[in-house]
């Protein structure tokens, strides 16, 4: 199985490196990871977390680092979650969501 | 003169293809469904034309099976030149496979389809401007209607004949030094290529980390690839990510740069298919919409069937009868020709009446856009059984034949879920199976019974799954599915897929049946069936039959209803139920439905698994079977 905690580490770890090198971004800023997202918000990716093989999956879906996606639904019973990325829908794995890390755009 | 039709899936290829070959290639609304190449011959000019339509692929890195196939082709055919389809409505994310095309120098010609989509969402595209930037033709054309096709090959026939190739756009300028000093070294090491590919497309697959380049050509340049790995790493330290994404973010940059100079924004019209998903996809709508739909498909299947087999089946049988006048009936003449008769009988009033309202039913599923939303709403179930949503797929189309469903499995990227999803698909009771429950289990028994059938496969699948997951344990890569807009399936596409599909049954099965039926006559003349029946005995007393349908489970491996016609003919009647008890008829019919995949399936299974997996495949099916046959003898 994944390890949860391990993940968490990495996404606090890559957290705080995004936040020193580029100080523009408020600490007080919330990163996330897709998968925690709630229907009908929308999120800017800041980065994927993922082997290569995905990093490649997604930008071909045109997925990228800088993106806005808008979370449309996020199934049930760990479902996987539908975004809409330049008006293409994509469902994409719970597991595959817990590697993309986001944050809230209001 | 060798065209292909490139583009990334779900654009209208196959589409497009169909339009100059008639319709040979299975189109669908879902990303994925062609797995394999198909190509066509037809004259332009005098000349001789190969098309050729490639599987669907977002990037030149490949990741599936599918994907791999159509990069291959393109890299080692000689092909003159490459239609690049791309779905307007999506314009953006097509030009960045469009771009990538054209770093590898090939004549090639750019084809908007669905522009009537995009319009309706509000883009209009400044064709000219576009091709003057690109350095090729770009064509606008709405494949489903075929408009624009003569236009379309008409270019692809110029660029042929003049050899036009477009531009290379460049990247920012840091990067722009990397590929050049990259190449020079590329240059110095004096690597062989085959087959031979453009220097920079070469020097961005590195960047890009791609394995199959390395792999192939690398294994033994260590020194090379440490090159490789420096320049790459040049790349992550000056944009802090990795090279792939930097690579991949700038040809996203030049694709939306190329978009916003070329693109005029209006608003979109929205029509109601739009909402549709807030229904079909609701988290909780959504699995009653799809349990209704499924309930309907199947009822009306059965109630079409029903009505057409009874009437058939009746008028069929009064010739018999009528012939016997004429013939005597023990002469060796006579039971040859009542084999016939019953072969084809069999065809046309018992098989027919439930395949064709089955696959015209699947047509419209299919290309109303669907089975990608059934994918989503079950990928949380498919996971329990260690496999993710795009599973689905495959094993919807197992529904309609298993050969499709095993190539199905194509578009998975993990070999193992490829295999667990080939082997459950084999037990997915098929179109043919289908006539088996519908004609034996729902008409002589009852639809009830038929509907237990479905749902104690269902649980053995489930079963089946949860073993084999547990016997590989790996984590599955998790889905990646696009999912399609709606579209309206054209009645003159539909039709065209299942009478392709029926073909299949008409052409291949039937004249199939009909020797089955005459060799079965055969048999019984000479008694030779008696020590068939002999030789199986153990079994069918096992599974509590009559001896007489031992040698109709060697047809059934043949094809799976031969061993429901072989059935009524040797027993002798048309009217199952006087001669064996609803029981027997259940047990038969679960005993059919999941031993020994058919000929044709051991085939393909045999292709895309090897002999190993195939072999263990039949086992596994005949052992599930006995065990399956011989609990509803004494539960049923």
């Amino acid at each position: 199985m994944i390890n949860k905690r391990g993940i968490l580490i990495t996404i606090a770890k890559l957290g705080k490196i995004f936040n020193e090198k580029k100080g523009k971004i408020r600490r007080s800023m919330i990163h996330t990871t897709l998968d925690l997202i709630k229907e009908g918000k929308i999120v800017k990716i800041l980065d994927i977390y993922g082997g290569w093989g995905i990093r490649q999956r997604l930008s071909c879906l045109g997925i990228h680092p800088g993106d806005l996606i808008i979370v449309k639904k996020s199934g049930i019973m760990h479902g996987p979650i539908l975004v809409n990325i330049h008006g293409n829908q994509i469902a994409l794995g719970r597991g595959i969501a817990r590697k993309v890390l986001v944050e809230e755009v209001e | 003169m060798k065209i292909v039709l490139m583009g990334q899936p779900n654009c209208g290829k196959s589409t497009i293809f169909n339009n100059v070959a008639g319709y040979k290639a299975v189109t669908s609304n879902f990303p994925g469904k062609t797995v394999k190449y198909t190509q066509t011959k037809f004259k332009l000019f005098n000349e001789v034309i190969e098309l050729i339509d490639l599987p669907g692929t977002y990037s030149l890195t490949s990741f599936d099976l599918a994907e791999l196939e159509a990069r291959n082709y393109l890299f080692k055919e000689n092909v003159d030149v490459v239609i690049n389809v791309l779905d307007a409505s999506l314009l953006e994310r097509g030009l960045e496979l469009t771009l990538e095309l054209l770093e590898l120098k090939l004549p090639m010609v750019l084809c908007l389809n669905m522009i009537d989509e995009a319009e309706r969402k509000g883009i209009q595209i400044k064709v000219e401007k576009l091709s003057k930037i690109l350095g090729i033709p770009v064509i606008t054309v709405i494949a489903v209607k075929g408009k624009g096709m003569e236009e379309l090959f008409f270019q692809a026939y110029n660029t042929g004949k003049e050899k036009t190739i477009g531009r290379t756009l460049n990247f920012s300028k840091d990067i722009e030094e990397v590929i050049s000093r990259l190449s020079e070294e590329i240059e110095k090491a004096n690597i062989e290529y085959y087959p031979p590919l453009p220097l920079r497309f070469l020097v961005l697959k590195y960047l890009e980390g791609d394995k199959y380049f390395i792999e192939n050509f690398h294994k033994n340049h260590q020194d090379f690839l440490s090159k490789v790995r420096y320049f790459q790493s040049i790349i992550q330290e000056t944009h802090g990510r990795p090279s792939d994404v930097v690579i991949s973010s700038e040809r996203h940059h030049l694709s939306m740069d190329l978009y916003e100079s070329v693109v005029v924004l209006t608003e979109p019209h929205t029509s109601p298919i739009d909402y549709l998903d807030n229904i079909l996809m609701h988290s909780f709508w959504g699995y009653i919409f799809l349990s209704l739909i499924l309930y309907l498909f199947f009822h009306l299947v059965f109630t079409v069937g029903k009505l057409l087999e009874e009437n058939l089946l009746e008028n069929f049988y009064r010739i018999i009868p009528f012939v016997e006048k004429y013939i005597n009936s023990d002469s060796l003449l006579f039971s040859i020709f009542s084999g016939i008769i019953q072969g084809l009988a069999g065809g046309i009033a018992i098989v027919l009446p439930y395949l064709f309202p089955f696959l015209l039913g699947l047509a419209i599923l299919e290309d109303l856009g669907y089975l990608p939303r059934i994918a989503f709403l079950l990928d949380a179930f498919l996971h329990k059984i260690g496999l993710h949503g795009k599973a689905i797929i495959p094993f919807i189309l197992g529904y309609g034949c298993t050969v499709p469903a095993i190539m199905g499995t194509r578009i998975l990227e993990s070999e193992r879920d490829r295999f667990i999803t080939a082997v459950l698909a084999t037990m997915i009771p098929c179109a043919a199976r289908m006539t088996i429950i519908f004609a034996l289990v729902a008409f002589y028994i009852s639809p009830k019974a038929a509907l237990a059938i479905y749902i104690l496969n269902f649980v053995i699948i489930i079963i089946s799954g949860k073993i084999l997951s547990r016997l590989l344990p790996e984590i599955t890569p998790g889905m990646i599915l696009e999912i399609p807009a709606y579209h309206i399936p054209s009645l003159k596409v539909v039709f065209a897929k299942t009478w392709l599909r029926m073909k299949e049954f008409i052409f291949i099965a039937w004249p199939l049946l009909i020797l089955g039926s005459a060799l079965l006559s055969l048999l019984n003349y000479y008694k030779v069936d008696a020590f068939i029946n002999y030789l199986f005995s153990p079994l069918t007393l096992l599974l509590g039959l009559p001896l007489a349908v031992g040698t109709t489970l060697i047809f059934g491996i043949l094809r799976k209803e031969l061993s429901m016609l072989m059935l009524f003919q040797s027993l002798g009647t048309n009217n199952v139920i006087q001669v064996m008890t609803t029981t027997q008829i259940m047990t038969f019919t679960v005993f059919i439905i999941f031993y020994i995949p058919c000929v044709a399936t051991i085939a393909i299974l045999w292709r895309e698994m090897g002999s190993k997996r195939t072999l263990l495949t039949i086992a596994f099916t005949f052992f599930l079977a006995i065990i399956l046959g011989t609990i509803t003898r004494f539960i049923y």
